[in-house]
């Protein structure tokens, strides 16, 4: 079988920083390969290299079996390597049509556009790959994964032999994965090789024929198709270095009061008699599938939307329903939302004014004029609490990885000293070891300063790692509750199948 | 048909219409042959310059000297030849000089902001004040009544004469051929060719442009070189319809912002927004229609301003909830989904 890329102890480093230190890499024809590793660890800058974003300072490059001391971008797609970024690299000022022929269009170099040939092709592309919509809608209005599927179209059309998918199952749900995962199936039925850069380890061994671990720039790990493939906690082990053993949060209840009580809090078309206390030190895990109501419960739970009917008591005073975030915060909640990059952070502002954006009005005197001193006390106070890697105070906050921007968010919230924190996925798109930092944090809060915290996650595995309780949730409904001494991951996972009619329907 | 109906030109179209009845019910005059010259001969020159601004803002960019550089470059050219007495000089010529000109100075502009990645508002904001000054304090202060004569005439060559009820003439200016062969000669370019592709690939999103293989700094390289043919043509039409050339044009110097206001009209809203030659050709009508009819309407000229302003928003709000509003709301429902 053909190699489409090899890769033999490649060097490269930027600025005297190691990107990659010594990596070997290969992949076949009609192979799918995962490449996995923490943030930071090289896989960006090898993917790089192959597509001609970056030269490399030692080692060889084999391409097609064409040795290359250096490759433009251009030379790169002509090889039949596409890559699919996170972002998709889209146009959104133009139609699905036109998106799936730009790369042709600009490389085949005709002078004129002929608008009928174009849209023929980017439909027979659609069709190819069973993806029923009309290619005259503008890009802007498409969703994330029918953009990654536009994306995948515009690489067929180019003739794409290798595939490489930067972290595609990051914003899709379970059915859009599945229907990825179709798509990438029969690509290789084709001879088409993929390669997957993902931290999702459960669709990393679903989906590929053979896995490459790296850490610290280089590859840790080789497996060839038909090894017999890693357990999870090995795939671990080689991307950290570092073992994780699973102990279960061991929550001493100490008041008599529950911290928070819900009864039969509903909301039309999302939830329905939800009953459940958090006391104090517990975390507590909300899980269920897509579409289950977990999300729209932990946005009432902190006012952002507001409940039709219920109530919350709050240390056994009933308060009545969250209609605004100010309620909620009122009874010293806080809240990391799903989606950090819009709704939990300023991207553009640095990381040391994002991590006091909550409390700065507590800084301001009656004339709004701010104590700069205790605010600056403050700032030092907030970024010592916990380790973030390669953070510089004045970077905007987004030149962080995504589980630092998470760490950031935490601070953020943690500095108003909340009795109640909810975290809504607090670790999506968050790698292996920055994780397993945030549940610690998490933990050590819940244990030593007494926070409620409400977990809502679909990653059982977390809920697992993190939780003392858990609720499924299934069609607006808890379906079950239980300790987590007293489950498995199997079981709460086949909980949650059995939910897959009911949940798809809703 | 249903898509056509939901096309932001088709929008504005309507909005055209639906004002100029309204208007028309008050001064049946304002329906008349004679008004739509005058309409024409208003919007000529926004339109040429619209143009201008228009592309290059589809290719993500901004330009705030566009008008000072088309004044400039036609000023520079009618003093030279004026005050050397050249009033002869061939039309080609004065065309062909201004042009150049032009497309030096938004090169000017292209290396600023393309190779200097400086930012573009600010960058050409800054080229449009360093011309105005240079302009004042090295060239010349006066203005030039007597343009070279085959401007002159330029400038007072009709096609078609009509007449108002109350007997003034009002005549169809042959700039508007000017306009209709720039604006099918840009839609050809936008619309069918390759490069057209690569000028709206640019303004969706640079970095996806440079993974498609395209050379950005050659596209905007371009898209400056025709901006700046535009705006020399603008600036010589300018000098020849107003039948003068002024050293500090206040007439064209703030005059930008209507052109500016009319691509974004012509646009239509949020991301799909991308710049249409008929989009910003409505959107300079629709302007230069409020603007210049409000007087007919009786409405004092003081208030003028005030009023065209207030259509404006009136205008780009109908226009944002039919086609932008709607897309929000899609977008929020397919997340939520």
């Amino acid at each position: 079988m053909k190699n489409i890329v090899t890769i033999k102890d490649m060097y490269k480093s930027f600025f005297g920083v190691v990107a990659m230190d010594g990596m070997n890499f290969s992949i076949n024809e009609g192979e799918i390969r995962c490449l996995v590793g923490e943030n930071g660890c090289g896989k960006s800058t090898m993917i790089k290299v192959i597509s001609g974003f970056y030269t490399f300072d030692e080692g060889s490059l084999m391409i097609n079996e064409k040795p290359y001391k250096k490759i433009t971008p251009a030379e790169s797609i002509a090889e039949g390597i596409q890559v699919i970024y996170q972002d998709f690299s889209l146009f959104p000022n133009m139609t699905i049509a036109e998106n799936i022929m730009m790369y042709s269009t600009v490389a085949e170099k005709k002078p004129l556009v002929n608008w009928k040939e174009m849209r023929k092709r980017a439909v027979e592309t659609l069709e190819r790959i069973h993806f029923h919509i009309d290619p005259d809608i503008y890009v802007s209005e498409l969703n994330v994964a029918q953009k990654q599927m536009v994306a995948i179209c515009r690489a067929i059309v180019q003739e794409a032999k290798l595939l490489i998918m930067d972290e595609p199952t990051t914003a899709l749900t379970t059915n859009e994965v599945s229907k990825l995962f179709e798509v990438v199936a029969e690509l290789k039925k084709h001879g088409v090789s993929v390669l997957f850069v993902s931290h999702k380890l459960d669709e990393v061994l679903e989906i590929c024929d053979s896995i490459t671990i790296m850490r610290n720039g280089k590859n840790v790990y080789d497996s060839q198709k038909g090894d017999k493939p890693l357990s999870k906690e090995d795939i671990i082990y080689y991307m950290t270095g570092k073992s994780f053993t699973n102990v279960i949060y061991d929550f001493k209840d100490t008041g008599t009061i529950p911290l928070m009580q819900v009864h039969h809090y509903t909301m039309a078309g999302a939830f329905e008699d939800i009953n459940f206390s958090l006391r104090k030190g517990e975390i507590l895990g909300i899980t269920g599938l897509l579409g289950c109501g977990r999300g729209e419960l932990a946005e009432s739970l902190f006012g952002l939307r507001s409940a039709d009917s219920g109530s919350i008591s709050i240390n056994g005073k009933d308060v009545g329903i969250f209609r605004k975030v100010d309620d909620a915060l009122a009874y010293n909640i806080a809240y990391v939302p799903e989606d950090r990059l819009t709704e939990g952070l300023h991207l553009d502002q640095s990381i040391v004014d994002n991590s006091i954006s909550r409390i700065i009005g507590s800084f301001a005197n009656k004339l709004g004029l701010l104590n700069l001193k205790m605010l600056s006390a403050q700032k030092k106070k907030g970024l010592s609490s916990m380790s973030v890697a390669g953070m510089k105070p004045e970077n905007p906050v987004k030149s962080l990885s995504g589980g630092n921007q998470q760490k950031i968010v935490l601070i953020k919230w943690l500095a108003s000293n909340p009795d109640i924190l909810i975290l809504n996925c607090p670790t999506v798109g968050v790698d292996v070891g920055a994780k397993s930092d945030i549940h610690s944090i998490v933990r050590n809060l819940a244990s030593e300063k007494g926070v409620g915290v409400i977990v809502i996650s679909d990653d059982i595995y977390e809920i697992m790692q993190l939780c003392n309780r858990v609720l499924v949730m299934k069609d607006g409904r808890i379906s079950m509750e239980t300790d987590i001494k007293d489950t498995s991951m199997e079981q709460l996972e086949s909980s949650l199948a059995s939910n897959e009619e009911g949940g798809a329907a809703s | 048909m249903k898509k056509l109906l939901k096309t932001n030109e088709m929008l504005l179209f309507l909005l055209i219409v639906a004002i100029a009845l309204v208007f028309g019910m008050i001064n049946p005059q304002i329906l008349t042959l004679a008004n739509f010259y005058s309409l024409i001969r208003s919007s000529a020159i926004p339109a040429i310059f619209a143009l201008s601004i228009m592309l290059v803002m589809c290719c993500g960019g901004f330009d705030m000297s566009f008008a000072m550089i088309g004044a400039f470059s036609s000023y520079v050219v009618m003093f030279y030849h004026t005050s050397n007495g050249q009033y002869e000089t061939s039309i080609f010529a004065i065309f062909a000089e201004a042009i150049v000109i032009a497309v030096v100075l938004e090169l000017f502009n292209w290396v600023l902001i393309d190779k200097l990645n400086l930012q573009p508002f600010i960058t050409t904001l800054g080229t449009q004040s360093l011309l105005k000054g240079f302009l004042l304090a090295f060239i010349s202060t006066q203005y030039i009544y007597t343009l070279p004569n085959q401007v002159a005439k330029l400038g007072t060559t009709y096609l078609h004469t009509a007449t108002y009820e109350d007997g003034i003439d009002a005549q169809l200016h042959v700039v508007v051929i000017f306009v209709v062969v720039m604006y099918v000669i840009m839609h050809l370019i936008l619309q069918h060719t390759n490069f057209g592709r690569q000028i709206y690939a640019v303004g969706g999103d640079v970095d996806a442009a440079r993974r498609a293989g395209i050379n950005v700094s050659r596209v905007r390289f371009l898209v400056f070189v025709i901006a700046g043919i535009i705006c020399g043509i603008g600036g010589v039409m300018h000098d020849a319809v107003a039948r003068c050339s002024l050293p500090l044009p206040s007439d064209l110097v703030g005059k930008e912002l209507n052109s500016i206001a009319a691509v974004v009209l012509g646009m239509g809203s949020q991301k799909k927004a991308r710049g249409s030659v008929l989009g910003t050709l409505l959107g300079v009508v629709l302007l230069q229609f409020i603007t210049g009819n409000l007087i007919m309407l009786g409405i004092p000229s003081y208030f003028q301003q005030a009023v065209s302003g207030l259509l404006i928003f009136a205008g780009l709000i109908v226009q944002m909830t039919g086609s932008g509003r709607k897309l929000v709301r899609k977008e929020r429902k397919t997340r939520e989904a």
